[in-house]
């Protein structure tokens, strides 16, 4: 294989990956209520629809709502547990990762249903956003460990040791010195733990109760054709604000681990 | 008090296990006040569990550590009267060198200028002044080393425990800090415990050393006596090469005793004053550089036949391999180069007689 | 007891991890055990008998299971081609950038990992657009005069979906694929050039070999969460692309038959645990797979 076929199949590959996302933005633009070729002409009308959308404003309220709590906890808790799993000697520690890994290995879909089960069958909760949550915060726990586990094995425990060693205790030398080198990687699993409870359908799906969230409001929108170009609209916007968060978290990790050019985080 | 200065640290029955393994087995050791003692050790013999015990980063499972006369057993690392320069050197990435070397006086809330002022002070004295405003990953290896250093000497420690603080430097710049550390401990006066898998920097820079094997120490000493009269075969053949050879005592002969070696002969060696009863088994160690060997036979006591296999050289020395009819191994002899020219005694096959002198071999007894 | 919390650090490790593993006992552990018990049991109407039985299990295996056997097949063989599609298209990607790459390797890695974080339902809804009866595809092929009326047999099938599941999913792919790629010393595969390898035989003998624990680690994370997908079959399926995921959600929801839909969600998971065991077998077998430790 030759460096020049692979760079060209690389290039095929890319545009295979981001060909179809990116006719969201194109057909949003166009001046058509069918997504179809030729483009007919450049219009901001379907956005204008969007805006004036009332179910859809609630819709991202609702999902506002909840990014800001599911991105804080997972990350407080994937912290502590990056923490216990990195720096103390507990025992069981693959058996620990391996079961904080399930929630990216079990159908969604089965969580979804069992979840289901528990809260409303069992333990008669009543279904709202704050259910949601606190699925999003089963699916987001493993993105945020492997990602604070991943900064904390990167730097070298002797680190901490040496300020025990220079006389500031426990918590100080956390304050001082773990926190501040872990900051890249928290910030890193705030901003990816809201893009993906922001993103997430099937969870939600499942565990809502009157309150639709974003990625609901579309799936219903779906059905109706009429409503198409407002959700491209939609879909358009939401592309824009995962890509930059993601690009945020991946330059703000990064910047934060010098010399390191192993993508850890997936 | 009656004369007999204390000792700075002092361990007894200090133990360590990590699961089923032992890391340190019930070791009792004092260190004097001013010291710089070396651990010397293969890598697992327990060296540097030992230290980090002494700087609370580990805690045993039994035994005690007593510091300048207070029981530290149970003090964690920033209460104890120690610091660590440790083996990668731990410098703070987030912080500058000035940052790095003020660490330790962060507790004490010093005014700001004084707290300047000592850092600077601690940065000259490591001859690094100007370099403060920099990032660790800004300077050089021995720079940062010295960092290490000038930040863990900061808090006036009464024991500095270095972790194989060179071994990330090449060989020039290891021999010149081993010059500065002893520089540096002497002036100021601090109890330095090092950990080295270096014998020749352990002898370089300790006044005494403690081999160490399977968390046990082996022999404690200073690196003179550990060379020229170990006390086990295993502390002989750890200091550098040795030429072993196992025999019983036939008789003692003054100063002096008669020692067979199965199937190879007799041979007298100095008891150094001790009396070695008849009978004993015992093993005389030869150092390389103790031997001579030559083409003709020679007059004297200690004398052994052998064949020249190889000879090796090394620029001031050279170093021969001489098979002895009667001894597993070959009789290893380092000879000075004295003279320009290779003698001819060199080649392989050549018939050659080996001696040495009665104060030149060591007797061990185990 | 401060002193017990100081000299114990297990005893802090645990007391930090404490939270998380409640979290994961309530949300996982029990609603998964949960689901297991709920398979024995059974449902007529709106009464559900809890006296455990294995008949949910005995009708999946009955003529009149037959549907749920074919979809549950059908799923099985829609995942693993999507997964072995999915290796086929990361594969190249990951050694172009663990081998080719050489200064904007990070740019590589992050254009090939952010669409992993776009939202799910808008990468499935893209290819609705593609593919769709007056989707893109079709009427950019008209509007081009290279075909007269649109293609139907684009959209809702099997192959829509293994197409659709392999574009949502390669992006997971390249990454374990490039760490493995990454992992192996040039000179390693300078002494193979050096011993006679042909670039070929490289790759079979050497580079196979060693990235083998990342191309397993990608397929099995393509395979086992596409074997539970929802979505995908729902927008692109049609009836030919059906997965027994839909099934599942039906059985829970209009069918109200959740006893059966919990059987039906083991067994897949049974199914996936086996076949994914089997492949293990099969990897470790053929000494493509050797631990390395």
């Amino acid at each position: 294989m030759s460096g020049r076929s692979l760079s060209l199949y690389a290039v095929l590959y890319l545009t295979f990956i981001y060909a179809p996302i990116l006719l969201l933005p194109v057909f949003s633009f166009n001046d058509n209520i069918f997504v179809t070729f030729p483009l007919k002409g450049f219009t901001t009308d379907w956005y204008a629809e969007m805006v004036a959308n009332v179910p859809l404003g609630k819709a991202l309220r609702s999902s506002l709502l909840i990014v800001g709590p599911v991105a804080l906890i997972s990350t407080g808790l994937g912290l502590m547990a990056a923490l216990a799993l990195g720096r103390s000697p507990i025992r069981f520690k693959a058996a620990i990762l391996g079961l904080l890994m399930v929630p990216l290995v079990v159908p969604t879909l089965v969580l979804g249903v069992s979840l289901l089960t528990l809260l409303r069958g069992v333990l008669g909760v009543q279904l709202s956003l704050a259910t949601v949550a606190a699925g999003h915060v089963l699916l987001c726990l493993p993105y945020s460990v492997v990602i604070l586990l991943a900064r904390l094995d990167g730097f070298d425990r002797s680190l901490e040791e040496a300020s025990l060693d220079l006389g500031q205790s426990a918590f100080a030398t956390f304050r001082r010195i773990t926190l501040p080198l872990m900051m890249p990687a928290i910030v890193a699993s705030l901003l990816l733990c809201s893009v993906v409870s922001f993103d997430e359908f099937l969870l939600a799906f499942f565990l809502s109760g009157a309150d639709a969230t974003l990625p609901l409001y579309i799936w219903g929108s779906l059905r109706f054709p009429a409503k198409l170009p407002s959700t491209l609209a939609l879909g358009t916007c939401l592309l824009v604000f995962s890509i930059c968060i993601v690009v945020l978290a991946e330059w703000v990790r990064r910047r934060g681990a010098p010399g390191s050019t192993a993508a850890t985080g997936l | 008090m009656n004369g007999i200065p204390a000792n700075m640290i002092e361990i007894t029955g200090l133990t360590k296990a990590f699961g089923s393994f032992t890391a340190i087995d019930n070791l009792t050791l004092g260190i004097a006040k001013g010291e710089f003692f070396a651990l010397l050790g293969a890598s697992g013999s327990g060296k540097t569990t030992l230290l980090r015990l002494l700087g609370g980063f580990e805690f045993p499972n039994a035994g005690r550590i007593v510091i300048d006369g207070q029981d530290v057993t149970d003090q964690r690392p920033n209460q104890r009267p120690t610091n660590t320069v440790f083996q990668s050197y731990a410098l703070f990435p987030h912080l500058t060198l000035a940052e790095n070397v003020g660490y330790g006086l962060l507790n004490l809330r010093l005014p700001k200028a004084e707290f300047a002022a000592r850092i600077e002070d601690a940065l000259s004295r490591v001859r690094l002044s100007g370099f403060g405003a920099r990032f660790p990953h800004m300077v050089s290896g021995g720079q940062r080393q010295r960092v290490a250093l000038a930040r863990a000497l900061i808090c006036k420690p009464k024991v500095l425990l270095l972790d194989e603080p060179l071994g990330a430097l090449d060989k020039r710049l290891r021999e010149e800090m081993h010059l500065e550390l002893r520089e540096i401990q002497r002036a100021a006066g601090i109890t330095f415990v090092l950990v080295t898998h270096d014998q020749e920097e352990a002898m370089s820079l300790a006044d005494r050393i403690a081999i160490m094997a399977r968390g046990r120490l082996l022999q404690v000493d200073t690196p003179r006596a550990l060379y020229e009269a170990p006390n086990s075969r295993e502390v002989a053949e750890f200091i550098s090469n040795v030429n072993l050879l196992d025999g019983t005592c036939l008789r003692q002969d003054g100063p002096d005793a008669v020692i067979a070696v199965n199937g190879v002969g007799q041979f007298i060696a100095c008891t150094d004053g001790a009396a070695l009863p008849e009978g004993t088994r015992v093993t005389l160690a030869i150092r390389p550089e103790k031997a001579r060997f030559s083409a003709r036979t020679d007059q004297g006591a200690n004398q052994l036949a052998g064949v020249m296999r190889t000879a090796t050289y090394a620029g001031d020395r050279s170093h021969a391999m001489i098979e002895v009819p009667g001894l597993d191994r070959p009789f290893l002899i380092t000879t000075p180069n004295r003279d320009r020219n290779m003698s001819d005694q060199d080649a392989p096959g050549t018939p050659v007689t080996i001696t040495w002198d009665r104060t030149a071999a060591a007797i061990l007894r185990d | 007891m401060i002193g017990l919390w100081h000299r114990s650090p297990a005893l802090r490790g645990w007391a930090l991890i404490a939270p998380t593993l409640i979290i994961l006992m309530v949300m996982l552990v029990i609603p998964l055990g949960m689901l297991v018990a709920q398979s024995f049991w059974t449902q007529s109407g709106l009464t559900i008998n809890r006296t455990p039985g294995l008949q949910n299990y005995a009708l999946l295996l009955a003529p009149e299971g037959a549907i749920y056997r074919t979809l549950l097949v059908k799923s099985l063989w829609i995942s693993f081609a999507s997964a072995m599609v999915v290796l086929l298209f990361a594969f190249p990607v990951a050694y172009f950038i663990a081998f080719h790459v050489k200064r904007s390797r990070l740019t590589w890695i992050l254009l090939v990992t952010v669409p992993f974080w776009i939202s799910y339902l808008l990468r499935i809804f893209s290819w609705k657009i593609v593919l769709g009866f007056g989707g893109a595809l079709n009427s950019g092929l008209i509007t081009m005069s290279l075909i007269d009326a649109p293609i139907e047999a684009l959209m809702y099938n099997q192959a829509a979906v293994i197409l659709t599941l392999a574009h949502s999913w390669s992006a997971f792919a390249v990454l374990p694929i490039y760490v493995s790629l990454q992992k192996i010393n040039p000179q390693v595969l300078e002494a193979a050039f050096d011993l006679g390898d042909s670039a070929l035989q490289r790759l079979r003998r050497v580079i196979l070999p060693l990235a083998m624990p990342g191309l397993l680690a990608a397929f099995l994370l393509v395979f086992v969460p596409t074997m539970g997908d929802y979505i995908t079959p729902s927008l692109v399926g049609g009836t030919d692309g059906v997965m027994v995921g839909n099934a599942i959600a039906t059985l829970f929801g209009k069918q109200n038959d959740a006893p059966l839909g919990a059987a039906l969600a083991v067994a897949t998971m049974a199914a996936v645990a086996a076949l994914v065991g089997l492949i293990l077998v099969a990897a470790r077998a053929s000494g493509l797979w050797r631990s390395r430790s």
